[in-house]
């Protein structure tokens, strides 16, 4: 695509950030009132990041995609008022609402192929926080968000007067940020035990000649298929979202995942000995440490204080090393009441001494 | 989602535990209560202009239903730290009792 001087066609920077560190460095940009653009691959997040945002500024999102706006979407219609013989100019309801209130504006797409005309409106929603004579409330927040050229979505340059009126990040692709979402979110827990073991390339690899590809995106919608249907063919669902090869991955995980039995380890104390030929696989132990943690996070409600004693003693299962017992610990950690309940437990204040003293070696 | 933000192996953090568990008198003290233990943490050799604030005044629950806390301006101006400075954490690195409770910085999601 040619670019003239005065056009970004291509935003890169030599870092992008994680969704993590965006959600803090957006909100304080969008709280000093300047507009903020985030630029990505598709699907890994930036609509997210204005959802999770807009709540936890406790303002309305308003989702708009300028490229599928009619020009009397953005900038209201003229009407005839015959009684004083003049045009009136009639608000759209989005426009209205973020007038009214304080509002999260959000303009998703906005390197989409975008007219001028589309862009002139972009500029007065940017800069001016207004939609012509309609002048957002004192506390309306605007985010841009768009893709990158690289990733084969439609992409207009934006033109630099408008990409100037944005402070601009980019988000990158990490494991830890979307994990982190998932669970907040509930994303099944074996998609997401499989992308914390595999790590980034598992959860956003776009080489452009399958339709489907992961991305964490294509991975929430697997997660929503599994859940509703539970029994269906894993394998066949997950491939239609994240293409065949991610799947293949996936579906070895869930052989792993599936010999773990967590409510018969926390409610029966059965062992689990990752010393044996069968066990002793780093991915196996990681999904076990993934599945019991996983189903106790999820059934607080039906954990006794004798299941307590039952993790520890998964916690202290033969050959699991100190690393995979932190991990486990850190699981656990999602519930600060069953952190809680747990530290008054001698087992558990042993193996935290053990584990610190470990950790320790580094003051030494 | 965990509020801890705090990573002993920060270089910082890690340097200035050090300097407590080499530099520092760690002095148990009388408690009022049977569940708290207190301690007293100063320098073993002055330094001018903050000798006069110590000692430090380290309080750790013995059931370990709460946070530490330390009387350094560190502690009382970082919240984020939950209490856990460089002289509660040499504090409990030395006494084996208390280590269990440096878990809390220590275990990340």
């Amino acid at each position: 695509m040619a670019k003239d001087n005065n056009t970004l066609g291509v935003f890169q920077r030599p870092k992008g950030y994680t969704w993590l560190e965006l959600r803090d460095l957006a909100r304080v940009t969008l709280d000093a009132g300047v507009s903020a653009l985030m630029l990505g691959h598709p699907g890994v997040g930036k609509s997210a990041l204005a959802k999770t945002l807009s709540s936890e500024m406790k303002i309305p999102l308003i989702d708009i995609r300028l490229a599928q706006k009619d020009p009397a979407e953005i900038g209201g219609v003229y009407f005839p008022d015959k009684e004083n013989g003049v045009l009136k100019l009639l608000a759209p309801d989005w426009v209205k609402k973020a007038c009214s209130e304080p509002c999260f504006v959000f303009l998703d797409e906005i390197n989409a192929a975008v007219s001028k005309l589309h862009q002139a409106a972009a500029y007065q929603i940017v800069l001016e926080h207004r939609v012509g004579p309609f002048i957002f409330h004192q506390k309306t927040v605007v985010m841009g968000a768009g893709n990158l050229e690289e990733d084969n979505a439609i992409v207009a340059p934006l033109s630099s007067a408008l990409a100037n009126r944005f402070a601009h990040f980019q988000l990158r692709v990490d494991k830890k940020s979307w994990v982190e979402w998932g669970l907040d979110n509930g994303i099944d827990s074996r998609i997401l035990g499989y992308i914390s073991w595999m790590g980034e390339e598992a959860l956003y690899l776009n080489s452009g000649d399958t339709l489907a590809f992961p991305s964490p995106r294509s991975w929430e919608m697997a997660s929503k298929i599994l859940q509703k249907s539970p029994h269906i063919d894993s394998k066949r669902i997950v491939t239609s979202c994240v293409g065949e090869v991610a799947a293949e991955g996936f579906a070895s995980w869930l052989l792993l995942y599936g010999k773990v039995d967590p409510e018969a380890i926390v409610k029966k104390g059965q062992k689990i000995d990752f010393t044996s030929k069968k066990n002793n696989e780093p991915s196996f132990r990681y999904a076990a440490i993934f599945a019991v943690g996983s189903w106790v996070v999820s059934n607080l409600d039906k954990l006794e204080s004798a299941h307590l004693e039952n993790l520890m003693l998964f916690a202290n299962s033969k050959g699991l090393d100190p690393e995979y017992q932190f991990l486990f610990i850190g699981k656990l950690n999602r519930s600060k009441d069953l952190i809680g309940k747990l530290k008054i437990l001698k087992s558990y204040q042993k193996l935290s001494s053990e584990l610190v003293s470990i950790r320790s070696e580094f003051y030494k | 989602m965990s509020t801890n933000k705090i990573d002993l192996r920060e270089p910082r953090l890690l340097k200035a535990t050090n300097d407590v568990m080499k530099n520092y008198i760690i002095k148990a003290v009388e408690s009022d209560s049977n569940n708290e233990a207190k301690f007293h943490v100063s320098r073993k050799t002055p330094v001018k202009g903050k000798a006069a604030k110590e000692p430090y005044i380290v309080t750790i629950l013995k059931d370990w239903s709460q946070n530490p806390s330390c009387t350094c301006p560190d502690a009382i101006s970082r919240p984020e730290l939950n209490g856990y400075c460089k002289h509660t954490i040499g504090t409990m690195m030395k006494h084996e009792e208390y280590k269990c409770q440096l878990m809390e910085i220590f275990i990340t999601e």
